[in-house]
């Protein structure tokens, strides 16, 4: 083992890394904005609303990410015509991936806030907006932020698959660097501790949001256990 | 501690009251088997304790629900004498079992809905402080509905209603929970809300309590014998909380539920 060569090598590992952290950042504003716009149709009661979204939805949560990046790789240019870049693919395709989840968790959280809460400000005279801004999405969002850090942290780690569509993240860049250096060990062995890191980091703070949430009371503690 | 001195409750001028005819409650398109509520005739009048009385699932909390216009009442007609449809948060309140809301503490429950109401907030916390005087909620200001006991949430939502100074007061199973001290208190000043002209329309359990303190009880009864598995019910009582010890013990005696 010769770990001089890894070291020599690490700044292009964390040339990678930064790739792949803007990846994520990207990915996650996407499959957000995507959970945020479709929350109003899943929670219609109209069912051909409700229904229809979840049909146009669900197939990128239904479908292994790496089959929908090969798909969109290959399908997308030659099927449908549209010309992107592989990094723009990986971008679509993680990022519906995740907006599918995004949407389910969002719909849970809203629908998880109590009727009777709900019933109760609007017998106190709240009006429409001040139910939904003052009571509905604040009980949401705390419903939510544990399982939507959870996704994300999902993620960023599905993001090294994006590599087989060569988008030049952390996967490719270390692949590129045994091609170059023959050095398979030394270097699987700097990418698993250069990602360990990160995803430690979003994991902690995944734990000191349920902690924090924990004692906001909306999660009851199981003194019995 | 102790009840305020300045006066809480504005006097109501002319006092409402609500006369129903006919009226049938039923949530049929929901459930086929669901209860049917039918009343006559009832006249429910304001600057009394009318307490609803009667066994689980008889439609006590629908009947209130139907009077506050949450759900409509399937046929029969309800007409409000000296109001013009009472509206929330203004005219009347009803006080549900939720509890507080989970994400505000007890002084962020009794301000914000003064504040949603357009009252400045000065006035709102001024009121605030005086319904939690006359509550008992001292010291519990920033704790959160996870760290109040029963009673003590009820209290919350209580103080909630009284500190937006309602016409009517619809109560649903404020008392549970409540110690007798608070049980007691809570009827003292539930009759000086009366006696200002106040209506206050209350489901209760404690059959004690509603001995004591109603003015007026109404009583849901069904026609079956066995009200367990009766879906049908009827205002079988209407009358003064003394006539009604009577009939109550006919009721227990005859076992057809409560």
């Amino acid at each position: 083992m010769d770990y001089n060569i890894a070291l020599r090598y690490l700044p292009d590992m964390l040339g990678g890394l930064w790739q792949t952290i803007i990846l994520s950042i990207e990915i996650i504003i996407v499959g957000t904005i995507m959970g945020i716009i479709f929350i109003p149709l899943r929670i219609s009661t109209n069912p051909f609303i409700k229904w229809g979204t979840w049909i146009v939805i669900n197939p990128f949560r239904i479908l292994p990410v790496l089959v929908l990046l090969v798909w969109g790789f290959y399908s997308l240019p030659i099927g449908l015509g549209i010309r992107l870049s592989p990094w723009w693919i990986a971008v679509a395709c993680l990022g519906l991936n995740m907006g599918a989840f995004c949407v389910e968790i969002f719909r849970k959280a809203v629908e998880e806030v109590s009727a009777e809460h709900v019933e109760a400000v609007q017998l106190l005279g709240f009006s429409r907006y001040a139910v939904w801004s003052k009571v509905i999405l604040p009980l949401a969002f705390q419903n939510s932020s544990i399982p939507y850090l959870n996704q994300i942290l999902q993620t960023v780690k599905l993001t090294v698959l994006a590599a087989i569509i060569s988008v030049p993240e952390i996967y490719h860049t270390t692949a590129n660097l045994i091609q170059q250096t023959n050095k398979p060990l030394e270097m699987y062995s700097m990418l698993a501790l250069v990602l360990f890191v990160p995803l430690l980091l979003i994991t902690l703070a995944v734990e000191y949001m349920e902690r924090k949430i924990e004692r906001n009371g909306s999660v009851k503690r199981w003194s019995w256990l | 501690m102790g009840i305020s001195e300045e006066p809480l409750f504005n006097t109501v001028s002319s006092s409402p009251s609500v006369f129903m005819q006919k009226i049938k409650l039923s949530y049929d398109h929901v459930n086929a088997n669901a209860f049917s509520l039918h009343i006559n005739e009832l006249q429910i009048e304001g600057s009394m304790i009318h307490c609803i009385y009667g066994t689980n699932g008889c439609g006590k909390t629908s009947l209130l629900k139907a009077l506050s216009g949450v759900i409509s009442i399937n046929s029969g007609s309800m007409e409000w004498i000296n109001i013009n449809k009472p509206k929330p948060g203004i005219d009347f309140v009803f006080v549900t079992q939720a509890g507080p809301l989970p994400h505000w503490n007890v002084w962020k429950n009794i301000v914000q809905p003064q504040i949603e109401q357009g009252i400045d907030k000065g006035t709102a916390e001024k009121k605030a402080i005086s319904v939690i005087n006359l509550l008992g909620l001292n010291g519990l200001e920033q704790r959160y509905a996870y760290q109040l006991s029963t009673g003590q949430k009820q209290r919350t939502v209580l103080a909630r209603a009284l500190a937006l100074s309602p016409k009517i007061l619809l109560l649903d199973e404020i008392m549970s929970g409540q110690s007798e001290f608070w049980a007691k208190r809570i009827a003292v000043f539930l009759r000086s809300f009366s006696k200002m002209g106040g209506m206050i329309i209350m489901v209760s359990h404690d059959p004690e309590w509603v001995m004591v303190n109603a003015d007026r009880v109404t009583h849901l009864v069904s026609n079956q014998d066995d009200a367990v598995s009766s879906t049908e019910f009827f205002c079988g009582f209407n009358g003064s909380g003394k006539e009604w010890s009577a009939f109550r013990e006919q009721r227990l005696l005859m076992n057809a539920g409560e």
